[in-house]
């Protein structure tokens, strides 16, 4: 058992006093330290790996659930230097892992440009961790994830080493594409230091429609119409529960449509006919302050001011081909339950479930969901759960699992990045 | 390297003769690939019909340390269909099947040796496409889209083939049959899909694939940007994408490939510019009358002396066959040309043009330009002369020269069509040896006898721990 103590001291040969601190209480380290730049990663690696120590990659805590086992030491690049590289003629920019997305949103909004995914939760999340916990939302729908946006990373490998993949171009086959193994890694490969990515322009302006029904298939009646005609949609969202912006036992649908001043006028128009094709209980065009309230509930950035459930316990997200999601969801017994929340990327088949209830009382129907997804070729990610739960959080192993062992293996022989904390205790 | 005789005897066990090929006369059709420059004959190549038996030959080969590759259409540009240690090329054109459509779901199931175009032929009717589109695609087949992670003028907008692919059986160098990815969005674990599209078929042999369709787009408008120098068109490129619009497409021709084009086909590109822009917008009509006089105003500001719209589809189609063609009617003007690839930031178009210009004049040879300019990624295309052997040694340091100085610019040393056997020694200057080593840890994983598809990507094979792969081609072979 190595104490805290025992590592501050051999930390402090490496590292400046005042850059190591006791853990956050909801990460599960016994400390954190904050290196200024990539040769004190590496330096703190190769002790790592000669100690047997473990390392935690630490942005904003985000996606760090309870539950894991302790690991020894986090590594937060939130204080290393926060400096953007950014060709706006180019539309790339190179970001430091540690810095939070809204930071580096802020500054390259200034000139028209984005990253263009979703800030997840809280204004904390970090470039870093988006990328390494591949988070989506809304804008998906239009722009992807993180797999279409990243052309290059700087990462610490086991060996210590600064390593880079990919080019600060758009366009990029040389060597293997090692990115796209690091997105979504969790940081089970190594520590991303720098990410570079291609931006997207800001839309010129944006509405957004926000509508409401009584059932899910009348909200999903609308979405199917619109795949089927043409309109510039920048996001897209079904929500019910704690996600909706207003009455939370309705079924919502939120769409955000772009263009130019001119350019909206006739989508507006066709938008609005559509919503008058279906059951809808009623619609509106928001204003542009409630806009940005709703889709920061629908993204976890806030909490609805009607949230029924106040404390979720359980949060299980779900990828299912497009077609079987509907169907999937209107066989679940818990969608006419009042407890229940839905955040629904319809053009994805993605949804994530959030439930209120001890073990004991939702364990048939979290069983029966995981039963469901794999028999229809699908998987399962428990985003939220009591730490003491005996559920896996990630209950369906792919087929090539084996050799997503294998690559853990050869990346992290000494398997000292967040050991246990990935999919099948990679 | 002399095939074993009894791995002859047990493939023709396992597929029938006719399956087998090992007769000099027929093996010469696949002693190279689009890049002729190397050349390197297979001792014998098999053309399986099942994932099952694409296994069973795997097992075979690696029982009889035979190296061994996939191969499509043989349309790629820098040697990876060739079998740069000899062995057994596994042919896969009869395994051609579109297996499924979903229009629902928006995903279509292929196997490796169905032909790009026809894809997108068989869904169009029904409003969708298969967006990666590769000049050659009306020959490459998608296995080699996957292997090379091929692009096409259209990928500004849409993507590369990695943006496209969800799922795919692979058979690993061991011979199991792995399921990657799947007919989902999104997939747990490591994204073992997207390491394996653009590995060059280095990693594992793909069968099926199930890949994204994309709706056709409401509206389409082509224009032809006219310039007196290429210093201007180039310029223009940069000041569109920072104006915040991304065309569908933004391709540059200079003088050289629009005199091929126009003695070819007659597409209506201007003989006497010094350059054109083809650019294309797509998307809901109603934003594109706007989208378009930005443009139109970007390029005239930029000194287009001429900007036009293609009025008709057909006027459309045939500028985008002069596009598409342009390299095969390079043949009318010049008796061999060594095509380029190389990726440079946008802003940079203008130096990197400047730069292959000067030094085409250096070694005394052309330097002719059609360039995906919107990526910037360029196709420097160096004419010569195969019957002197002067002119081939320029034409190799011209594309070595060009290459550098992609990589001073901040750029890549390939775009679209994978390093392979042609820029193997090149690797270097782009990534360190801990970044290459980095990438050799993934080959290991999959590929630790390095009889898959050997002698490509990595210069060398002595790194962590493996074998040395030997290069056998040399340049006495570069014809």
């Amino acid at each position: 058992m190595i104490s805290a103590d025992h590592l501050e001291r051999q930390l402090r040969t490496i590292i400046d006093g005042n850059r190591i601190l006791p853990p956050q209480p909801s990460i599960p380290v016994k400390i954190t330290v904050f290196p200024e730049n990539e040769q004190q990663i590496g330096e703190l690696v190769k002790w790592a790996t000669k100690d047997r120590i473990t390392l935690l990659p630490l942005g904003g805590g985000t996606y760090i659930f309870p539950g894991i086992e302790d690991l020894h030491v986090a590594i937060s690049l939130t204080k290393m230097n926060h400096k953007i590289e950014h060709v706006s003629e180019d539309l790339i920019a190179t970001v430091p892992a540690g810095m939070t997305f809204k930071e580096v949103q802020a500054d390259l909004s200034s000139h028209g440009q984005m990253i263009p995914l979703d800030q997840p939760g809280k204004h904390v999340s970090t470039i870093g961790g988006i990328v390494s916990a591949n988070v989506s939302g809304p804008s998906r729908h239009r722009y992807g994830t993180a797999r279409d946006w990243v052309i290059e990373t700087r990462l610490i490998n086991a060996d210590g080493e600064a390593v880079k993949s990919g080019a600060k171009v758009v366009k990029n086959v040389s060597g293997y594409d090692l990115n796209k193994l690091y997105i979504g890694a969790r940081g089970t490969l190594g520590i991303l230091t720098h990410i570079s990515f291609k931006l997207a322009p800001i839309p010129e302006s944006t509405v957004t429609f926000r509508s409401c029904y009584n059932s899910l298939t009348d909200a999903y009646a609308l979405t199917h119409l619109i795949r089927r005609e043409y309109l510039d949609i920048e996001k897209m969202v079904i929500i019910k529960g704690k996600w909706t912006p207003g009455k939370a036992k309705h079924w919502w649908v939120l769409i955000e449509i772009s263009g130019s001043e001119n350019g909206l006028k006739p989508q507006i128009e066709h938008l609005s006919k559509l919503h008058d094709q279906v059951e809808v209980r009623r619609w509106n065009i928001t204003s542009k302050e409630d806009s940005q309230h709703f889709w920061n509930v629908a993204c976890n950035r806030e909490k609805s001011d009607d949230s029924v459930p106040k404390e979720d316990i359980w949060e299980v997200r779900m990828v299912l081909p497009k077609r079987e999601l509907l169907p999937f969801l209107v066989d679940l017994s818990i969608l006419g339950e009042m407890d229940a929340s839905f955040n629904i990327l319809p053009t994805s088949g993605i949804c994530t479930i959030g439930i209120a209830g001890k073990e004991s009382t939702v364990t048939d129907t979290l069983n029966s969901i995981i039963k469901e997804v794999k028999v229809k070729k699908g998987w399962v990610e428990f985003v939220k759960m009591p730490p003491d739960s005996n559920f896996e959080r990630w209950p369906i192993l792919p087929p090539s699992f084996p050799w997503m062992q294998k690559i853990k293996r050869e990346f992290d022989p000494n398997n000292i990045f967040a050991p246990g904390t990935f999919i099948g205790g990679i | 390297m002399a095939i074993d005789s009894i791995l002859i005897s047990k493939l023709h066990s396992l597929l029938g003769e006719n399956r087998v090929i090992t007769h000099l006369d027929e093996l010469i059709v696949f002693e190279c690939d689009g890049l002729t420059l190397h050349k390197q004959m297979p001792d014998a190549v098999v053309l399986p019909k099942t994932t099952e038996e694409v296994s069973e030959i795997i097992k075979l080969c690696q029982t009889n340390h035979t190296p061994f590759l996939a191969r499509g259409s043989g349309t790629g540009l820098s040697g990876g269909a060739i079998a740069a240690e000899g062995g057994v090329i596994i042919q896969m054109s009869l395994m051609n099947q579109i297996l499924k459509i979903d229009y629902e779901d928006e995903i279509a199931v292929v196997q490796p040796g169905v032909i790009n175009l026809n894809l997108t032929n068989e869904a169009s009717p029904d409003g969708y496409h298969f967006a990666p589109d590769p000049s050659s695609q009306k020959a490459c087949s998608i296995g080699g889209n996957v292997a090379e992670n091929a692009g096409g003028p259209h990928t500004l907008k849409y993507g590369v083939t990695a943006n496209h692919v969800l799922g795919l059986t692979v058979v690993m160098p061991s011979g199991d049959i792995v399921e990657l990815g799947g007919k989902i969005e999104e997939f747990t674990g490591y994204d073992l899909v997207g390491v394996f599209v653009g590995s060059e078929g280095t990693l594992g042999i793909t069968t099926e694939i199930t890949v994204k369709l994309t709706r056709n787009p409401e509206g389409v408008k082509t224009f032809l940007a006219t310039y007196n120098t290429i210093n201007d068109a180039s310029n223009t490129v940069s000041k569109i994408i920072e104006s915040g619009i991304i065309p569908a497409a933004m391709e540059l021709i200079d003088n050289l490939i629009i005199q091929a084009i126009e003695s070819h086909l007659k597409a209506g590109f201007p003989t006497k510019a010094d350059a054109i822009l083809l650019i294309e917008i797509d998307g809901v009509k109603s934003t594109l009358t706007e989208e378009a006089k930005r443009i139109e105003s970007i390029c005239l500001s930029q000194n287009a002396v001429n900007f036009q719209e293609a009025e008709t589809m057909e006027e459309r189609d045939l500028l985008w066959r002069g596009r598409k063609e342009a390299i095969g009617a390079l043949g009318k003007v010049t008796p061999a040309f060594y095509t380029n690839d190389g990726v440079i930031p946008r802003s940079k178009l203008p130096e990197i043009l400047e730069f292959d210009l000067e030094i085409g004049k250096k070694y005394g040879l052309e330097v002719a330009h059609i360039c995906h300019a919107g990526d910037g990624n360029i196709h420097p295309i160096i004419l010569y002369n195969p019957d002197n052997k002067n002119e081939i040694e320029h034409a190799i340091k011209i594309s070595e020269a060009i290459l550098k100085k992609c990589i001073e610019l901040g750029g890549a040393l390939t775009g679209e069509h994978g390093i392979g056997t042609e820029k193997l020694s090149s690797l270097g200057i782009m990534y360190s040896d801990n970044d290459q080593n980095q990438m050799l840890k993934l080959r290991k994983v999959f590929n630790p006898t390095g009889l898959l598809n050997p002698g490509k990507i990595f210069p060398e094979g002595a790194k962590c721990g493996e074998s040395r792969i030997n290069q056998t081609i040399n340049k006495g072979g570069w014809i």
